[in-house]
């Protein structure tokens, strides 16, 4: 079942998911109109994608077992998505939302949520974990990696000159105190 | 005139007669009743004035035992007023005259002694001042030496020690600055769709290193 249509983070799939129960909820109630209760939780749009589902997995919209059964399948079928944490340097927007659930539907085969956070210091890049695996791809490790080497070069001939001698000036020997 | 009328006048005077005698009898028991009363109230009242009479005597004779038994206890207790004061004085006084006897000795006997330690001081002092300089004056010359040869280049090199440590916690200090501002100047330099891009390359690169598999 293709939920992608219907939230990519995990705060809009939290968000479906009690929508979802609530319409479930709902289905046994006398006058239960499935299309106003979908209005009512998800706006226009969004209805008409969730009675394409219906429709796509033959639902009985007349029979209010059949909804609630739905209803507590897409539920199930939420939980067993993934969820990827992912650290970027930027305050996603919409279409990077997309690129993103497009490029892991390319490239994964698979649906996610994307549990994002945003971390400026990271430059750029991206921090990943995957099925328990962590992965730094940002810019700051190796902006980090060029600081410390150019620093290491720097400190590395300072020892030599820690070991001259104080000069005339800065020398305290020929200081007297007293008589 | 007829019986049957004679008899009703007599019977009818008859019965005057009787209700005359009724009246009189009565008032005449009113009268009595009347006097009685009088008899009584008049008891009452002396009752009554010789009651009030005896209260006002017992009052005064209340009122003048207090007045005089107030009056012995002022008498009595000025009496032990004057002679306690008399007393305290007298206590006061002989007190006084001992303390100034006690500190005339004690004063005495502590001019005796201070001027005694005056003068041992005085003696002892002018000798001692001389070998206590120049014990001084030596000692002072061996500190002197001893901190040019010992103190004073442990105190160089303990000083050089420190200004390079702090040199060393200024450049870290500096450091870390320049990095925090290259990130943040770095991080706006780049453009929202560069960002996108390199999040993408992040993922393609994470996918080559395996971690989607």
């Amino acid at each position: 079942m293709d939920l992608s249509n219907f939230f990519r983070t995990k705060t809009q799939s939290d968000d479906f998911k009690n929508r979802v129960a609530k319409i479930s909820e709902m289905a046994y109630q006398t006058n239960f109109n499935l299309e106003q209760a979908l209005i009512e939780e998800f706006g226009l749009e969004r209805k008409d994608r969730f009675l394409t589902l219906v429709r796509d997995n033959k639902i009985d919209t007349a029979s209010a077992s059949h909804i609630k059964a739905f209803m507590d399948k897409i539920q199930t079928e939420i939980a067993a998505i993934p969820l990827v944490p992912l650290t970027i340097a930027f305050e996603p927007k919409e279409q990077t939302l997309k690129a993103l659930c497009d490029w892991f539907e390319l490239n994964v085969k698979k649906q996610v949520i994307f549990d994002i956070s945003v971390d400026k210091k990271m430059i750029g890049g991206a921090n990943i974990t995957f099925n328990g695996k962590f992965l730094d791809l940002s810019i700051k490790s190796k902006f980090d990696q060029i600081v410390t080497s150019v620093l290491a070069k720097q400190a590395a001939p300072q020892p030599a000159a820690q070991q001259q001698k104080p000069t005339e000036n800065q020398s305290a020997s020929h200081l007297h105190l007293g008589r | 005139m007829q019986l049957p009328e004679l008899l009703f006048q007599v019977s009818g005077f008859v019965l005057n007669l009787v209700i005359a005698l009724f009246v009189v009898y009565y008032f005449m028991r009113l009268r009595h009743k009347e006097k009685e009363l009088e008899s009584k109230e008049t008891k009452i009242d002396t009752n009554y004035h010789q009651i009030v009479d005896n209260a006002l005597s017992k009052e005064r004779k209340i009122l003048e035992d207090a007045t005089t038994e107030a009056g012995q206890i002022i008498t009595q207790a000025q009496y032990v007023n004057t002679t306690s004061k008399q007393t305290i004085d007298q206590a006061l006084a002989k007190m006084i005259a001992d303390l100034q006897q006690d500190a005339q000795g004690a004063a005495g006997e502590f001019k005796k002694s201070y001027a005694a330690s005056l003068n041992e001081i005085a003696t002892t002092s002018l000798h001692g001042f001389q070998t206590v300089s120049h014990e001084l004056q030596t000692d002072l010359e061996k500190q002197i030496k001893h901190f040019h040869e010992t103190l004073l280049p442990s105190m160089e090199k303990e000083l050089e020690a420190y200004k390079q440590s702090r040199l060393k916690q200024a450049e870290q200090v500096i450091t870390h600055i320049v990095q925090e501002a290259s990130q943040d100047i770095l991080n706006k330099s780049i453009s929202f769709e560069d960002h996108q891009k390199l999040m993408l390359d992040s993922l393609e690169k994470a996918k080559k290193e395996g971690l989607f598999d």
